[in-house]
């Protein structure tokens, strides 16, 4: 017997691509090799990949190569020298997915060091659950749809599958890329692998041939998912990838699975999951999304946030991270996704409920009451919504009606288009529960980007400019007059407003006028009945600015498609990456149209909306209220924060704005004079009780100012409690504010900051504050960047002074009743 | 004796004022006469003049970033420090100081 002993070299220790190297190297000896893994007590056979893999062997684990037999001086020679010199660069950098610059990871989460992916957040909103791999094949219960089988039928079987899926193996790795022949490489040695054999071997028994597979890919698997390295728990996925190859080539024919969820899940996909797929799936079980691939326009996407299910896309790798985990956490907010949290991850999504609580109970009030402006001007919030049972979601969210209603999906994914009949179904029901209040139904808006078999629309190069909406009505007049007749029969339950996509000039006005007379006169010969039906057009078509004096001979209302406008308007394809800078509905020039459309509109005596993503941006929302915008559609998770936000403004303030907004030279400089109008609004106190926290469990540093961060959010004392947050981290960065005497001061001058705040917590036990200082009471201390009042500053100084004196100090830490603080800070400023 | 100070810090919030507290807090319980100058981000408060440098026995500047004038203090005996010491060594400080220049 000889060994030699060695220290693993490789970054992702030994997986299956040099796993599959060794073993092709000790095929070559009779002897018997051995590679023990002293690191982890463990050892391998180095002619078998799997048993590498399941030993488990990481980079710099101290390991030795052990050869017993009759050549065993020839493979000792061959081994020690393929160590020495090859071994270390025998594997390729593994890629990993470019990290999303575009938000960094809460200051927090980072701390926590969680296991995590970045993703575009796609639909808003917080879940967890149980990953659910879609795509990922349960062989079990693919074995149960066979009949059973007896160990001799099983192992015949298997062996003609395995020799398939092997020659198929071959025949691709003759015919793949560098890179792909790698993985295939693996896969086919794993297929031929010794342990594979020996595991079909021991379950051959098993109820069928499918079932032997299944049980001896679990087994296997098993032991990978119990790596301590997360490339290794990753190639579980390649031996499921050969199972469900050979299970294949058992039953005949391509296999898949229902998904029975059964508890709440979170659906993994590598690429897009299509909407019937997620359509298929009970949406009370769904708490979260998680795809490859996908736009923020997808239809997936678009159901995704109807159902308020959390999404990311553009998630790299997220099966790998996903497969061994328990549970999953998408966040959408921070654009994470994460696999089986830590304590500390915990904590952050613990104390982000209880932010997301309180802001809830303060937005509570808006949702129920339609809102006027501070000078009493009336506003509409409605909903933008995509199904018809979200009507009833968006009223509870506080929707004073329907801006919106995208039909599409009720076209797409589907054979033939849907019948009147169940159109009328649909569009009876959101008139019904609308109850009188606005329901605006949009008409089909298809074209070349949206897919619809039935229709046979030819694929176009520039599908926005191109073939759709309005334009290829005439053509598909039998499909456009069912929606018309559905939607004026709606009429009868209550009024229905129909408006209609795309439009760019007058003759497509006059034509869908027509379709409506013809449409309603024949409803109401037919039956005697009165209809109510408004009629109206989409302004997304630069173009219709000059078109609404003589458009309003035939509609009623306008509703501005702010997306597509801003992209017809400035010619920026909004997917384009490279011009994304240039798709900005704050551009001056772009305030300036919807200015003067909403004042033609106005002219011209049609009620006007806008239903784009400006109406719910705060930013723009002071903008449009001053260019006469009243009616706002948005997608309802957004009307609470929008109606706070617009009641607290008054018409001739925003006009004021508007007009200098529309001289800025840029959207950045409106952005700035939108930021200073809304700081110069009235100021809070610098102290007040809600702000004061006494004798609480606190188990960090961390939590003490992520809670006081947090609260000064939820009071609107700052926008975003993260990025103070940062600001008071970077402070502490410098040296800790704790000085001693039980007492840390955070503080910082930032222009995250729009209200100047005192904030005061104190501790039911000490915590550490860094360098071993134990700290009970906390005061924060957060100052706008640019306030140029001393005012407050004085305030600040006041108290920093009071701290360095014992009897202060011990008030405050003594106390058990934020009034009793505020009074005392109160005296200390006053003095 | 008297002693002329310069209490600053990074953000010029909080410690500049705590600093400069300690110091004339201090400075008085061992019956020496003490002035602070704090140079905060409302700009420098209580400024020590030609005046108080003229019959100044000594200084302590007390600071995590530059001070403003410092040129002032060139002809006078001084201990430099940062802001945080007079908060949490105040004793120590003044002790220091009495035992270099007395």
């Amino acid at each position: 017997m000889l060994d030699f002993q060695f220290i693993c070299p490789l970054v992702n220790g030994i997986h299956a691509r040099p796993a599959t190297e060794i073993e092709q190297r000790a095929a070559k000896f009779e002897a018997q090799i051995t590679i023990i893994n002293q690191s982890k007590d463990s050892k391998a056979n180095a002619k078998s990949v799997l048993s590498m893999i399941g030993a488990d062997i990481l980079l710099n684990d101290q390991c030795q190569f052990v050869f017993q037999g009759a050549d065993e001086q020839q493979a000792y020679t061959f081994f020690k020298s393929f160590v020495e010199n090859e071994l270390a660069d025998i594997d390729g950098p593994v890629e990993t997915a470019a990290a999303d610059t575009m938000q960094d990871l809460p200051l927090f989460l980072e701390k926590a060091q969680p296991q995590f992916l970045r993703g575009k957040a796609a639909s808003s909103g917080i879940g967890r659950g149980k990953p659910v791999i879609i795509g990922k094949i349960d062989l079990h219960s693919v074995a149960e749809q066979y009949p059973a089988a007896d160990s001799s039928e099983n192992s015949k079987v298997i062996n003609s599958a395995v020799l398939k899926t092997t020659a198929a193996l071959e025949h691709e790795i003759e015919h793949a890329d560098t890179d792909a022949k790698a993985v295939l490489d693996a896969h086919l040695a794993i297929i031929k692998d010794t342990q594979l054999q020996d595991t079909i071997s021991k379950h051959i028994d098993a109820f069928n041939a499918p079932a032997v597979i299944a049980l001896a890919g679990d087994e296997i698997c098993q032991t990978l998912e119990g790596s301590s390295s997360s490339y290794l728990r990753e190639r579980a996925l390649d031996i499921r990838d050969i199972a469900n190859r050979i299970v294949e080539n058992i039953v005949g024919e391509k296999i898949s699975s229902d998904l029975n969820l059964t508890q709440g899940s979170v659906l993994i996909s590598e690429g897009l999951l299509t909407p019937s797929q997620l359509l298929a799936l009970p949406k009370e079980m769904i708490k979260g999304l998680v795809m490859g691939d996908g736009g923020d326009t997808s239809h997936t996407v678009i159901l995704a946030r109807s159902f308020n299910i959390p999404t990311l896309t553009g998630v790299e790798q997220a099966v790998q991270l996903c497969s061994a985990a328990q549970e999953v956490i998408v966040d959408a907010r921070a654009g994470v996704l994460i696999a089986d949290a830590n304590e500390m991850t915990n904590k952050y999504y613990q104390l982000e409920a209880v932010k997301q609580a309180k802001i809830e109970i303060r937005l509570a009030k808006f949702k129920s009451a339609a809102v006027s402006t501070s000078d009493q001007v009336e506003l509409n919030i409605s909903a933008n919504i995509v199904t018809s049972n979200e009507i009833l979601s968006s009223l509870e969210a506080g929707a004073d009606g329907i801006g919106l209603f995208r039909t599409e999906m009720l076209f797409c994914e589907r054979a033939v288009p849907p019948t009147e009949e169940e159109q009328f179904e649909h569009y009876k029901f959101v008139v019904e529960n609308a109850a009188g209040k606005k329901a605006v139904i949009r008409t089909l808006d298809i074209g070349g980007d949206k897919p619809c078999e039935y229709m046979g629309l030819p694929e176009e190069e520039n599908p926005f400019l191109g073939y759709r909406a309005i334009r290829m009505y005439p053509e598909y007049e039998d499909i456009i007059k069912t929606q018309f007749r559905a939607l004026v029969r709606a009429g009868e339950f209550g009024e229905v407003s129909i408006m209609v996509p795309m439009i760019s000039n007058l003759d497509e006005i006059k034509w869908i006028r027509n379709m409506l007379d013809v449409v309603t006169a024949e409803i109401c010969a037919d039956s005697n009945k009165t209809v109510k039906v408004s009629l109206g057009i989409m302004v997304e078509v630069p173009s219709t600015l000059y078109l609404l004096e003589k458009a309003s001979s035939y509609i009623d209302f306008v509703s501005i498609g702010s997306n597509d406008l801003t992209q017809y308007f400035l010619a920026c394809d909004r997917g384009n990456k490279n011009i994304a800078n240039l798709y900005n509905h704050l551009d001056p020039s772009f305030l300036r149209l919807v200015r003067d459309i909403i004042a033609n509109a106005d002219q011209a005596g049609l009620r006007v909306s806008l239903c784009g993503e400006m109406a719910s941006d705060p930013t723009a929302q002071p903008l449009l209220i001053g260019a006469g915008l009243r009616n706002f559609s948005m997608s309802a998770s957004l009307i609470g924060k929008s109606k706070e936000q617009l009641c607290a403004l008054n018409v001739s303030d925003c006009q004021a704005l508007l007009a200098e907004a529309i001289d800025a030279d840029n959207p950045a400089q409106v952005t700035a004079l939108v930021e200073k109008f809304t700081a110069a609004d009235q100021q809070m106190p610098i102290m007040c009780k809600s702000l004061i926290f006494t004798k609480q469990a606190v188990s960090s540093k961390e939590e003490a100012i992520k809670r006081l961060t947090d609260n000064l959010e939820a009071e609107l004392r700052i926008p975003v409690a993260g990025n103070v947050e940062k600001a008071i981290w970077d402070r502490e960065a410098v040296f800790s504010t704790a000085l001693g005497f039980s007492v840390a001061i955070p503080h910082c001058k930032s222009e995250h900051v729009s209200q100047n705040s005192v904030s005061v917590m104190t501790l039911d036990k000490g915590i550490d504050w860094g360098n071993d200082t134990s700290i009970e009471l906390v005061i924060m201390l957060t100052v706008s960047k640019d306030d140029s009042d001393d005012t407050h500053m004085k305030i600040f100084s006041k108290i920093a002074r009071k701290l360095m004196h014992e009897d202060f100090r011990s008030s405050l830490i003594d106390s058990d009743n934020p009034e009793s603080i505020l009074h005392t800070l109160q005296e200390t400023i006053a003095a | 004796m008297f002693i002329v100070c310069i209490a600053a810090c990074p953000t010029g919030v909080a410690h500049t004022f705590m600093a400069a507290e300690a110091l004339e807090v201090k400075g008085k319980a061992l019956g020496l006469e003490v002035k602070v100058e704090t140079q905060g981000s409302m700009g420098a408060d209580n400024i020590i003049t030609a005046e108080d440098l003229a019959r100044a026995d000594a200084a302590i500047l007390a600071a995590d970033v530059a001070v403003n004038d410092l040129e002032r203090f060139a002809d006078i005996p001084k201990i430099e420090c940062s802001v945080a010491d007079p908060i949490k060594h105040g004793d120590a400080l003044f002790e220091a100081l009495i035992k270099e220049f007395n």
